[in-house]
Parts: C-alpha cells; structure tokens; sequence
C-alpha cells in the first residue's frame, strides 16, 4: 500500500536528470548525483546523527515555515544556485532521508557566504548560515570530495591561520600571490613591500611579513594545542592531509607534541 | 510639497510613499525585530543570567567592567542596557586588517593616543580563527571556544579590558560565549583544555566591537576636528557579523537614524557633521563570503559591485563610503579595480570611521591612516575635505627613506596605563 523509504529514495534518485536536477527539472537543488549513487549510507546515517546531537542544533534548527524570508536575503542566492530555505529544509528531513542532506552537503552548501542575513530575519528562528556552518564542518571531518575541492585553493590561508592566528599576511601581496585582480596600486605596493611595512606606524605591525603581526612563539604554541586538542588538526587531516602534517611539523618546532 | 520615496517590494513592484511613512515603517520593522526573535532574545538574556550564577558557584569568572575601565552605558536592539569599557583597553587585532589595510589599526590607535586612552597591543593574541570556521568548516566550537577564552584570559592578565576590531571576531565570541555558558559540554571540554595550556575560564561581561568605542566617543572625537567635513556625503555599510549575527547585542540609538539601523559609524559621521545618506541595498552584505573573496573571486566581486557599490553612487552620490568591519573593507575597496577595466564608471573610496575620523581630526593620510593601502580613489575625496594630500605623500616617501638609510621609526604610543598586569604568566 504504501512504498518503503528505499522505493522512494531510489526512486527520486532515478528522477534526476544528466545535469543533477530534481524535479522534473523544475528550479531546485543541483544534486552531486553520481557521488550520492556511490555514497556510504551507513557514513550518511552517522552524519545525520552527529549534526543531530552537536549542542548548537536545537539552537539553529527549530521548524521551517517555508516562508522563503531566508532566500529573499540571501547574496548568494542572487548570483548562484543556493537557497538557505532549501538547507533548511533538507535538514527537516534528514533523519527519515539521510541521503538529501548528503547530496547538498557535497556541494550545495559551499556557496552560502555566512553572512548570517538569513538568521535574522528568519521568523521560526532557524539558523540556516548556522546550520551550514555545522555541515561544512562535518563535510570536512568525514572528508567529503566536495570539502577537498573547495578547500585546495585555500589551503594557504588554512596553514596560516592554524599555525599563527593570522592571515592575509603581507607576503601574500607579492607579484606572484593570488591577488593580482586588485590592480596596478597592489602591485606597485607590491613591489616595495618591505619598505612599505616598516613605515606603518603601530609596533607589533612594523616590519612584519609572513604574519599579520608580531605573534608570540609561546602564543602560537597554544594555538596549535588548541587545535590538536579539540580535534581540529585531524579533522582537516581528513580533507588536507599534507596541510594539518605542516601544522603538526610546526607544533613540533615550538614543542607541540604530536 | 511632501517628500517621497518608493519603496521596493521586491519582483519589480513598488509602492511610493511618504519618507516619514517609510522611515515609520522601518522602525516599526526594526522594533518587530526585535520581539519577533522571541526565542533569542530572551535565551539571550536568559545566557547572561546564567553566567552570573556560573560566576557565584565558582565555575567560572567573569572580567567585569568595573568602573576602572570608565565605562559608557549604550542601549542594544534586545533593549538591553550595555556598558562601554574607554580607557584600559585590550586591543584584540583583526587577521584580515592587519596584513593589508594597516591604517585601519593605526588610526584607531592614533586616535586613542590623541584623547589620552591607554590600551595595551599585545603580540600575545591570536585571531579568533573564526575565518577557517566560516569560510572553510575548518574549525569545531570547541576549538573556537578555547582560542576565545584563551585571548580573554590573556586579556584578564594584563587587566585590560578585550576591544574587539573585527566583526567576524565579535559576532563568533558572541556565539561561542553564549555556547559555553549554556552547555556544560562544551564549557567542560574548553576548561580541560584551558588547563593544558595554563590558564582559566574567564568571560568577558560584555563584548565589545570597536565601532561602538567610537559611537561613545563621538562628541570627544568630533570635538577635536581639524577640518570641517560637513560639504562631505558619505553612505554607511554596516558589517552583517557586527548586527546579524547575534543581533541582540550591538547598539541602537533613538537619535541615530530613529533607531532604524545600528548606530555605531552612522552616528560618528552624524557628529563629525557629515552627511549621511540612505540607499536601497543598505541592509545587503558586502559579498565577502570569507572564502569566496579569495577562492571565489567573481561571486564576491560581483555582488560587491552590483549589490553595493553601483547602488550607492548611483542613489547616494555619496564621497566616501564608510564602513566598520576589514573584511568588509576589503571586499568593497578591491572589487572596484576589474569591474572598472569592464568599463562600470561607478567608484567610490572605502575606508573605516575610524580612519575617516582620524582624518578629519587632522592625521596624516599615509603616516596614520595608511591610505595608500587601499585600491579606490581616494584623493578626490581629500581635496574635498581640503586635506594637501600631495604634500602629505611628499613627506611619507622622506620618511620611508629616512627609515630605509637607518632612520629610527616614529610609532604611536599610547599614554602609561593606570592598572597593573594581575598576574604572572603561567605557560611554558
């Protein structure tokens, strides 16, 4: 009488169409199909259960209303497939359809800018920048493809802030470093870089380069304990294994053990 | 004859109005806000409640703002009743301000140097890491959790109380104080790690953006002015982490804006006699994304500049666009450079209130406030204000030669502190 839960997920696996459509093809979620077919239910499951129990979950997840409030503000929405209502709502349905809220997770969810406009207007008091947060987090932990791919580029940025608590730092405005797109007065700064920093008149950022400011070994002695810690440096094993190994080297060298 | 405006309901429609309906209407929406976020606001107070009682039993202390750090009293959205710690202040540095936009931290301290504030830049301070959390996912709150307290700790050592630059920082230690009150869990977790490292759970009273400094400070600032920027228009951006994120706890103001938008930045420029203009997209986030601004630049740039750049000097015809938050700074100052080379004319200069304060109390555009760090023109807006900036730009390459023939440098200094470090650092 009734089709078991199996019957429906396969069967609105099999309604995607080449481009990973749901729908019939009507606007919605972009689904990482073929990895979704190929995905470990049993890592799904878990997932589903972990988010399900992290403290912040009853905060940010009440019930969606589908108002739609979210979406309105939302500044990824504007330009690309993302909607906070619909990560909303594949969380709502998580536990009974573990598999909707991995196919977004594995892609979906690394558009949303974490601006948190969406949690201020939303009326159920649902969190959904929030809720993305905690599901990238978890993409990272269970090493998710989507979570790698998004991650490489920026694996700079994660070294740097794990290791010094500081980022953006002024070696990173060299000729060769990755902000070109911001024209002949970057470049030109550029250029005399050095002479540059030490002219900039508060102490702890005089002179200094390959930080933010001047940090302290012992301090970032603490930050990589941190880190090591809470779980973090294997978390982002999972996903950048030659970065968090830098981190650990790093904590070595300041007397981390590993 | 009665002005009006259009409001934008969105799909094309639109509906005019009266600007004294409209603004009627936006304040009725602010304070709906407020009471609609039923659950937030009261769990919010509910938090701060409960750290009182965590305090009495001893689980935890807490850094209050006693009368030694002079403090203001402001007013929140949650109608919640703030203090504002002046003087004795612990500059908690921003990751994204520091390597790239060094004027925004200088003239922050140059003004503090000028009322005679002391605060305390310590190289014992880390980020929030709140950037690898958002952008990235590379983070948990527990980890979160821990680099907050360990900052606060380190705070609470050299009694000196945390003023927090950036947005990001201010809106995640919100949210990570609020998760370590209310779940015994994770507040367990960060004290065993806490112990690892030597130090204890202190939480701050009340946590502080920079911006709001200011707002308190804005009659002593303006005081001060050396020049009279009351010809200049300026557009305000106010950064999403500071209002949004936890939106109970930043500060409103009846007298800024009928209370219909935060009043720290708006109120500085209101008091340094600037005028301050609205425009449509107002409440639309810069388009920074954290890891869209780096990774994914065409995103980023591209609301940047349709959602907020063109809108404000088409609408405002703006000078200056000021805004209270560096990654904020960032997005909508580089974002102007590849949409120019596409032939958008639209453009304005992007700089912090408190570099724009600085300058309208009299700093040096490239000494203090460093501008030369930043990609939108600039200049126009300084002939505007009357400031010789080529004169000035003249003086900074001397100096830079002097410092590169061996010249000593000229750092701000703040004056001596009147309270003592507590306690001997106990890390090793």
């Amino acid at each position: 009488m009734y089709v078991t839960k199996s019957e429906k997920v396969t069967s609105r696996l099999g309604s995607l169409n080449e481009d990973g459509w749901h729908y019939s093809g009507l606007p919605g979620l972009q689904w990482e199909a073929e990895n979704a077919r190929m995905g470990d239910r049993k890592v799904m499951k878990r997932i589903v259960e972990e988010v399900q129990a992290d403290p912040r979950f009853e905060d940010f997840y009440h019930a969606c209303i589908n108002c739609g409030n979210c979406t309105a503000v939302c500044p990824p929405f504007r330009l690309v497939d993302f909607a906070p209502r619909i990560v909303v709502q594949k969380v709502m349905h998580a536990k009974d359809e573990p598999e909707l809220l991995y196919q977004m997770m594995d892609q979906y969810i690394w558009s949303c800018f974490q601006c948190y406009s969406c949690w201020e207007v939303c009326p159920a008091q649902n969190n959904p920048g929030g809720l993305v947060a905690m599901l990238k987090e978890s993409a990272v932990k269970h090493g998710l493809t989507s979570a790698k791919r998004s991650l490489e580029p920026y694996s700079k940025i994660l070294y740097k802030v794990m290791t010094t608590g500081t980022q953006i730092t002024p070696d990173m405005h060299s000729s060769n470093a990755p902000f070109r797109d911001w024209g002949g007065g970057k470049a030109d700064l550029a250029k005399h870089l050095r002479e540059e920093r030490a002219a900039v008149a508060v102490e702890t950022l005089a002179g200094t380069i390959d930080k933010s400011w001047k940090v302290d070994d012992r301090t970032m002695k603490e930050l990589i304990t941190i880190e090591k810690e809470a779980g973090v440096t294997d978390m982002v094993k999972q996903t950048l294994k030659d970065v968090a190994e830098m981190v650990e080297e790093a904590g070595e060298e300041l007397g981390v053990p590993k | 004859m009665t002005e009006s405006q259009a409001l934008n309901l969105g799909k094309g429609d639109e509906v005019e109005m009266r600007t004294v309906d409209l603004k009627f209407l936006q304040k009725l929406s602010m304070d709906r806000k407020a009471h609609l976020a039923y659950g937030k606001v009261e769990d919010y107070l509910r938090m701060l409640e409960k750290m009182k009682e965590l305090e009495r039993s001893g689980e935890i202390m807490v850094h209050h703002v006693g009368d030694e750090y002079e403090p203001a009293t402001v007013k929140t959205l949650s109608g919640r009743e703030k203090k504002v710690p002046t003087v004795e202040l612990w500059q908690h540095k921003s990751c994204g301000q520091c390597g790239h936009i060094p004027g925004y931290i200088s003239a922050l301290y140059w003004i503090m140097a000028e009322l005679k504030i002391p605060y305390v830049d310590d190289t014992n301070q880390t980020s929030c890491t709140a950037w690898n959390y958002y952008g990235s996912g590379t983070s948990n709150p527990v980890a979160l959790s821990a680099v907050f307290a360990r900052n606060m700790h380190a705070a609470y050592e050299k009694n000196a109380y945390p003023l927090i630059h950036c947005g990001t920082s201010y809106g995640d230690y919100k949210e990570v104080r609020y998760l370590m009150v209310m779940s015994r869990e994770v507040r367990d977790q960060v004290k065993a790690i806490l112990k690892k490292i030597g130090r204890d759970l202190v939480l701050p009273e009340e946590l502080v953006h920079y911006s709001e400094w200011l707002h308190v400070k804005r009659n002593e600032i303006a005081g001060r002015r050396k020049f009279d920027v009351s010809n200049i228009k300026a557009a305000v951006h106010a950064a999403c982490h500071t209002y949004k994120l936890m939106a109970e706890d930043f500060t409103y103001d009846p007298t800024i804006m009928e209370g219909r938008r935060p009043a720290p930045t708006t109120s500085v420029a209101m008091a340094l006699g600037v005028d301050v203009k609205e425009y449509s997209t107002w409440s639309d986030c810069c388009g920074f994304g954290f890891r869209h601004i780096l990774t994914e630049r065409e995103i980023s740039r591209s609301f940047a500049y349709f959602r907020k750049i063109q809108p404000i000097v088409r609408e405002t015809k703006a000078d200056v666009l000021l805004v209270h938050d560096t990654g904020c700074v960032t997005t909508l100052d580089k974002s102007q450079v590849v949409t120019k080379a596409h032939g958008f004319p639209e453009t304005i200069p992007v700089v912090s209130d408190a570099q724009f304060a600085a300058l309208a109390m009299g700093a040096h555009p490239f000494k203090v406030c460093q501008l030369h760090w930043h990609l939108a023109d600039w200049k126009g807006l300084l002939e505007k204000i009357g400031i010789d900036w080529k004169t000035a730009e003249t003086e900074y390459k001397d100096y830079v030669q002097a410092l590169k023939e061996g010249a000593k440098p000229v750092y701000i200094t703040p004056p001596p502190r009147r309270l003592k470090p507590r306690a001997k650092e106990t890390f090793s």
